[in-house]
């Protein structure tokens, strides 16, 4: 079957990026759920396999890059696309993630919405 | 200091001077008839005077004790008729003769004061010295072939230098009058005097050698001299431990424990042939410890040999501390800037999208979405501000604690009745004790006690995982209770900490427990450290690491203590106590 609406997951403990987001992307028509720290949001991506993963790094419990090494190692998601969108600009982070393989890489405060928007929508073609 | 006592050397002789300069205008007008020895006196006091202050410049640079007498028998024909002065001087493996001829004299004339003199030496110091190889200088007028003068007058005066004799001094005359008294008194002044100074002056400077080996032996930072062959002449203790090395190490032992961290051979060969000093930065000598290391040439600055390059010395400084205080900076910077961007970011895109899809949303959403999350960005700005003001104020020891007659319980409950929401939304358990002996009323600053009560609930809900719990207690130790009873009446974990209590007084204790991820037990110590930030995968969490520092600095200020129980993976109970009377 296919789905008519792309599936997009944004992981992050902050509730502001998490409001905005969904708002945005759904506003965009996409099918939008969100997870408020790594775990769960772990929890979904492996449940769910959604389309993209929009992934923060700085979590509670279990951050960013614990659920991208989990996402890699799991059969399933090992090619799920995931996009970091992060306030850390740590270049140790970035050079890890992208050996895991993400799919870009934002810096929060450095996109506006509509270029985050246009990037998600690069991804999902 | 050798530089000071010269010139107060130059003080005395100068006063001396003008005394005695008065004294000789005096004289003249007074007594006519004694004018002519009174000049002769006058003279030949104001010349031991100069020579006086010639042996205080040389003493100024020189303890070279040659040197010293050199300066006396130089001018020593000034005052006293003779045809040789001379000098033995005792050396550890020899014996110096030195000899000013004024008058040519023979050979022999030479060889029988050089055997009169090494005679009087051996029976001074009670050896035989005739075996003793003796060094030669002569200078002066010429020495003649053959002369029937010999040594007729003649007297010798030892040398001692701070009680120790150091050799003997010795004038001749082929004249047949033997020397008058005076004229030994003045050579034995000048002599005594030259003595007395040199000896001061060893000591001094031995007083100062001393403080400044004790000094090089104490310094926190590692010090070797080399000479200018490379090789090690100091090492002080610090020197030693910093580089593991033995007991009188080589240069070879030094070149070896720097290998593959800095070139030492070279450097200090650059450094002498350069006249050069060398800074090194971060060198790491052990894993984890990082030094700067300094190469510079040692020049003497004394003024005969000004300049001239002695060795080298290399100089260890452990900037250990330092540089982990660098990184504590940048990691407190990186934190800030991340703390202040996620609120100004959220709030710059929540209007954001009210302009850009005012068409799409209603009015009803502003108010219930967006408008909270607006207010709450903010206070989270705010927050963080009033952390930073809370923690200067705290480093400072200008934070001030208003005490006022306040309802603890009141306050606790308040707190409770905040996070609740918190705890039913993370699926958190959030249990309530509070001790019905506690007072209705006493002395605290209530919104001081409040912000410390936000920090110790808002860590603890956020390490901990859904399905946890929280509980919040207060109960009042009156000394005689068990508190051991009380905390576990209170749901309050304190992992056999009990001895950290003082018992024999009356206090309220608050707790903040938790079955959350724990502390493990290596930074449990720094829990209250200012700008604390664990850097671990699994620990990267937000806040500014401010709350616990601000909240000791609170309950110091209150008289109580601040405790942090805890065990990784059991969770964590902190604690404050506010005294009572």
């Amino acid at each position: 079957m296919i789905k008519d609406k792309k599936s997009i997951l944004i992981v992050d403990d902050d509730p502001a990026v998490l409001t905005i987001m969904k708002d945005e992307l759904t506003s965009e028509g996409f099918e939008v759920d969100t997870a408020k720290d790594g775990r769960a949001g772990l929890q979904k991506t492996l449940q769910g396999n959604p389309d993209l993963v929009i992934l923060d790094l700085m979590m509670p419990f279990m951050d960013g890059l614990e659920v991208l090494r989990e996402i890699r190692a799991d059969e399933r998601c090992k090619d799920t696309a995931v996009m970091l969108l992060t306030q850390v600009g740590d270049k140790d982070k970035i050079a890890k993630a992208v050996e895991l393989g993400v799919a870009g890489y934002l810096i929060k405060a450095d996109y506006s919405t509509p270029e985050i928007i246009a990037k998600v929508k690069d991804l999902l073609g | 200091m050798p530089e000071i006592e010269f010139s107060e050397i130059i003080v005395s002789i100068v006063s001396l001077i003008m005394v005695s300069g008065g004294f000789w205008y005096f004289d003249r007008r007074s007594c006519q008839r004694k004018i002519e020895k009174t000049k002769k006196e006058m003279s030949d006091r104001l010349y031991e005077l100069a020579i006086l202050k010639e042996l205080g410049e040389r003493i100024g640079y020189s303890l070279n004790v040659e040197n010293i007498i050199d300066v006396i028998t130089g001018s020593l024909n000034q005052f006293i008729d003779y045809s040789v002065v001379s000098y033995i001087l005792l050396q550890p493996e020899k014996l110096i003769f030195k000899a000013r001829l004024e008058k040519s004299v023979s050979r022999d004339f030479l060889d029988d004061i050089k055997g009169r003199m090494t005679k009087s030496l051996s029976a001074l110091t009670d050896h035989d010295l005739a075996k003793v190889p003796i060094e030669e200088v002569l200078s002066g007028a010429l020495v003649l072939e053959e002369s029937d003068l010999s040594a007729n007058a003649y007297f010798n005066i030892p040398l001692v230098i701070a009680d120790k004799l150091v050799g003997i001094l010795t004038i001749a005359d082929s004249r047949k009058i033997p020397y008058k008294e005076e004229e030994m008194t003045i050579l034995y002044k000048l002599t005594a005097q030259a003595s007395k100074a040199v000896s001061r002056l060893q000591e001094i400077v031995s007083t100062e050698q001393g403080k400044l080996s004790s000094m090089v032996q104490s310094m926190n930072e590692g010090l070797i001299m080399t000479d200018i062959d490379y090789r090690i002449l100091t090492v002080n203790p610090s020197a030693k431990s910093i580089l593991n090395l033995k007991d009188d190490p080589s240069i070879f032992d030094l070149i070896k424990k720097l290998d593959g961290k800095l070139n030492i051979r070279d450097r200090l060969e650059e450094s002498l042939k350069l006249n050069k000093v060398f800074e090194f930065d971060n060198v790491e000598i052990e894993t984890d410890k990082f030094y700067k290391i300094l190469i510079s040439p040692v020049k003497n600055k004394r003024a005969l040999d000004q300049d001239k390059i002695l060795g080298s010395v290399i100089i260890f400084r452990d900037v250990t501390i330092e540089r982990e205080l660098e990184v504590l900076k940048n990691d407190f910077t990186s934190m800030m800037v991340h703390e202040l961007r996620t609120p100004v970011d959220g709030i710059k895109k929540i209007a954001d999208l009210i302009i850009r899809r005012a068409d799409q949303i209603d009015k009803e959403k502003i108010i219930s979405d967006y408008a909270p999350l607006i207010r709450s960005s903010a206070g989270e700005m705010l927050r963080l501000v009033n952390n930073l003001l809370d923690a200067s104020k705290i480093e400072a020891g200008k934070y001030e604690v208003i005490k006022a007659s306040n309802d603890l319980r009141d306050l606790v409950k308040e707190k409770f009745n905040f996070y609740h929401p918190t705890a039913e939304s993370e699926n958190i358990s959030l249990a309530y004790f509070v001790d019905k002996n506690i007072p209705d009323k006493f002395e605290f600053d209530r919104s001081a006690i409040g912000e410390v009560l936000t920090n110790l609930l808002s860590n603890s809900f956020k390490f901990t995982a859904e399905g946890g719990k929280v509980n919040l207690a207060t109960a009042l130790y009156d000394g005689v209770v068990d508190i051991k009873e009380q905390f576990i009446q209170a749901g309050i974990d304190i992992f056999d900490h009990l001895n950290e209590f003082k018992l024999d007084q009356k206090f309220i204790w608050v707790a903040v427990s938790d079955n959350g991820s724990g502390i493990s037990s290596d930074k449990i110590p720094l829990m209250f450290n200012k700008f604390k930030q664990f850097r671990s995968s699994t620990e990267t969490r937000k806040g500014t690491g401010l709350g616990l520092f601000i909240s000791k600095g609170i309950i110091k200020e209150h008289g109580g203590e601040i405790f942090v129980f805890s065990e990784e993976g059991k969770g964590s109970t902190f604690m404050f106590t506010l005294p009572i009377d």
